[in-house]
């Protein structure tokens, strides 16, 4: 059974072009565009990897994940957050709430399923 | 001083007067009274002698008269008894009967051994007119003696103590009631007055000397009181004034003083001006009629006559004084005028005038006081006149200070609100550049990550103009993601965001991090990296590790996009004493002169990278002498490169470029 890849971010082309790569590469996706529902899909869907965005409306990533992070079923889970956002003191937030890895927008591709694959093995 | 000591000279009184007095008396009553009582008791014992030798001149009358027949017929056995009864008084010591030979024929016992202190009586025995012997008696005088001491000499002392006291008594009394009951009442008012009651006076004491002397001494008093009411009044008067530090107030209070304590009727006072202008400053009590029939003319006609002399002038006949002016002070009722100069040295301040209706005001000590405040007031007015001036010129600078102070309020308001703006509005920039760029590159994320993929033909394969047009779409993209990353970058510096982590860093080994993070463009240009060794292992240098990559970074990307392929980049490090050198040199094309100046400007990108189309943000240099500068180090570009036998390169060769930056070792 293929692992499934959830992807919370408000921009749809990067939605389409993570979705694009990872199906690609046989994984099952799901998407959300903003934080909340993100969570709510991540309960639901129970997947093997979130990949967060950080800068979306509602709620963001930073606040998504440590919600994750304090529910039962949702904490093992490995977040990677993807974001513009490429400050020494964002990325520490970031791991310090949980995240497992970082990735400054933008990115290759290549790059990209490189982390993915190193944490889903 | 003279004065003092006498005024301090309180003799304690140890023995009064009527003390010295009684004892004098004593000194004299004493021996006279003794006297008197020798000469009593000599007479008292001449007289009891006297009766004894009467007695005993009887005894031996009668035993010379029983004795001469005694004698004559030897009948010695009556005389015997005669004698032996005569020997019974007790005050006879003894008896002798002697013949004409003066051989012993009777005699009695002796009842004393020596007859000193006896009296001693004889008388001769005739018969018929022939001398027969003689009878001695030895009569005791001791009973005189005895007599006197026991009643008459008690009696005697008796009489003289009595006497020496009641006599004393009665001169002492007397004394008392004539001199020093009187003496005591001057004492007691001079000890009043000593204690400060001016107000003492002795009562009348007669018309003697003593009488005379509290006369005198009443005198005395009123003439210190008086004097003490004019000090006391001057001292008044001049603390007043002293008191005051306004000119108008001064005045005020003197004129009001001028009136109330020194009975004037009128008075004025005229002060000298700066100008030299003599002017009358204020008054009080002047009539109208008279102010109208200028009067003030006149008054300061008579002042500028005083200030013109130095002296006080006091006029009080004034018939001897022109017509029309004695008949205008004497319709304003002016008895008397005075007018004081006030001066400090021989400095004229102007003139005191007082007024009075009474022609005995104003006595000659009157005026002398006046004159001692005088000199008081001119001394407190020329105070009033430089603190007023001081007082002026303070105000004058205080205006000056406040027009100064505000200009220089205003302007700093201005610098303040012109530095708020900027400030502002480099934190609009700063906020503005870091917003831009992080939505700039969320789009990007899709356009690079579609286009890497298009590029790499993952969704299916692209015909050759396809690729080719795609290509300059990745590769555009990545350049607006390096001018975003600069840019956002450079705000970060610039707004003082970006602090260094100092580590001890080896240069060597940063550099080498650089070179593998730029392998695959040097592989691609087939450049020649050569990284000089040091001549010495070079020392740790404290650096922030990501900010010191991203220096050499720029440099080197900077080197590489401008040499050809082939080309060659030198790494050269050097100790430089307090400072490491690095420098980075190519051999490419070189910078042109006028590029060299504005080489590290922001955005500055020389006219042949244009042309040349090699892709660029222009961020680059600036970003790297911002972030040299931040470490106390300096960067500077030499070109052409003048030693490039150092790297063996053909002197014919192109200009090449040497950068290099320096970091302090501490």
């Amino acid at each position: 059974m293929s692992k499934k890849v959830l992807i919370v971010d408000d921009e749809p082309g990067v939605v389409k072009m993570v979705k694009y790569l990872l199906e690609k590469n046989s994984f099952a996706v799901v998407s959300a565009n903003e934080g909340e529902e993100g969570v709510k899909l991540a309960i639901q869907e129970k997947p093997d990897l979130i990949l967060m965005d950080i800068m979306m409306p509602l709620i963001d990533g930073n606040e998504a994940t440590r919600r994750l992070k304090e529910n039962e079923v949702t904490k093992q889970i490995p977040v990677i957050m993807l974001s513009a956002l490429g400050q020494e003191g964002d990325v520490a937030k970031s791991l310090e709430l949980g995240a497992m890895d970082y990735i400054v927008k933008p990115f290759h591709p290549q790059e990209l399923m490189d982390r993915v694959k190193k944490i889903l093995g | 001083m003279p004065n003092e000591k006498i005024t301090n000279f309180r003799p304690k009184i140890k023995f009064t007067l009527g003390f010295k007095f009684v004892a004098a008396l004593m000194v004299v009553l004493i021996p006279l009274m003794l006297l008197i009582g020798f000469i009593i008791i000599k007479q008292v014992k001449q007289v009891v002698t006297d009766d004894i030798s009467k007695k005993s001149k009887n005894y031996a009358s009668f035993l010379a008269k029983v004795s001469r027949q005694g004698i004559k017929e030897a009948d010695v056995a009556i005389l015997k008894r005669y004698v032996q009864e005569i020997s019974g008084d007790k005050d006879v010591l003894y008896i002798l009967l002697v013949d004409t030979k003066n051989k012993p024929i009777i005699h009695s016992e002796k009842k004393a051994d020596n007859f000193n202190s006896a009296l001693e009586v004889q008388i001769p025995i005739f018969y018929k007119s022939e001398r027969t012997g003689t009878i001695k008696i030895w009569y005791s005088l001791s009973r005189v003696a005895e007599e006197l001491t026991t009643n008459v000499q008690q009696v005697l002392f008796l009489v003289v103590v009595l006497g020496i006291i009641l006599l004393g008594l009665v001169m002492f009394v007397v004394s008392e009631q004539m001199i020093f009951n009187r003496i005591g009442k001057l004492l007691k008012a001079m000890r009043r007055v000593q204690k400060g009651d001016l107000s003492t006076r002795v009562e009348k004491l007669g018309n003697d000397e003593l009488g005379y002397l509290a006369g005198q001494f009443n005198q005395m008093v009123t003439q210190v009181e008086e004097n003490q009411q004019q000090l006391t009044l001057l001292f008044e008067m001049s603390r007043a004034v002293t008191a005051a530090l306004d000119i108008t107030l001064i005045m005020d209070l003197v004129l009001e003083m001028s009136v109330e304590k020194l009975q004037g009727t009128s008075c004025s006072i005229f002060l000298v001006g700066d100008s030299g202008l003599f002017k009358m400053r204020g008054a009080r009590g002047l009539s109208t009629s008279f102010v109208n029939a200028n009067g003030i003319a006149l008054l300061e006609d008579m002042a500028q006559k005083a200030l013109l002399y130095n002296e006080p002038l006091v006029i009080r006949d004034f018939n001897l004084s022109p017509g029309n002016l004695s008949a205008l002070l004497i319709q304003e009722q002016i008895a008397v005028m005075v007018n004081i100069p006030l001066l400090i040295g021989d400095r004229k301040l102007g003139v005191l005038n007082i007024n009075s209706h009474n022609p005995e005001a104003f006595p000659p000590e009157r005026v002398e006081l006046l004159m001692a405040f005088a000199r008081q007031l001119a001394v407190v007015l020329q105070n009033a006149q430089l603190y007023e001036q001081t007082q002026q010129f303070s105000k004058e600078l205080e205006e000056k200070i406040n027009i100064a102070t505000g200009n220089l309020a205003r302007a700093n308001e201005r610098l303040k609100l012109a530095n708020e703006k900027l400030v502002e509005l480099s934190q609009a920039k700063s906020d503005f550049i870091a917003i831009v760029s992080h939505e700039l590159r969320s789009p990007l994320t899709s356009i690079l990550g579609f286009t890497d993929l298009l590029v790499q033909g993952e969704p299916g394969a692209l015909n050759a103009t396809q690729k080719d047009f795609m290509e300059i779409i990745n590769q555009n993209t990545r350049r607006l993601i390096d001018l975003i990353n600069n840019l956002l970058n450079l705000s970060k510096i610039e707004a003082g965001k970006v602090e260094l982590k100092k580590t001890p860093l080896d240069l060597e080994k940063t550099l080498h991090g650089v070179l593998h993070n730029l392998r695959l463009t040097i592989t691609e240009k087939k450049l020649n990296i050569r990284v000089l060794p040091p001549a010495e292992p070079l020392a740790l240098v404290p650096a922030d590790e990501n900010q010191l990559t991203a220096i050499l970074l720029n440099l080197l990307t900077n080197a590489i996009k401008y040499i050809p392929t082939q080309g060659e980049v030198v790494i050269n490090f050097k100790d430089a004493g307090k400072f490491i050198e690095v420098q980075v040199i190519d051999n490419g094309d070189g910078i042109e002169d006028k590029d060299l100046p504005h080489i590290f400007d922001r955005f500055y990108r020389s006219a042949k990278a244009k042309a040349e189309h090699v892709i660029g943000t222009g961020l680059g240099l600036a970003i790297s002498k911002l972030l040299v500068e931040m470490h106390g180090g300096k960067i500077w570009v030499e070109s052409p490169v003048s030693d490039k036998e150092v790297f063996n390169w053909d002197k014919r060769d192109r200009n090449g470029a040497k950068f290099t930056f320096t970091l302090p070792k501490n």
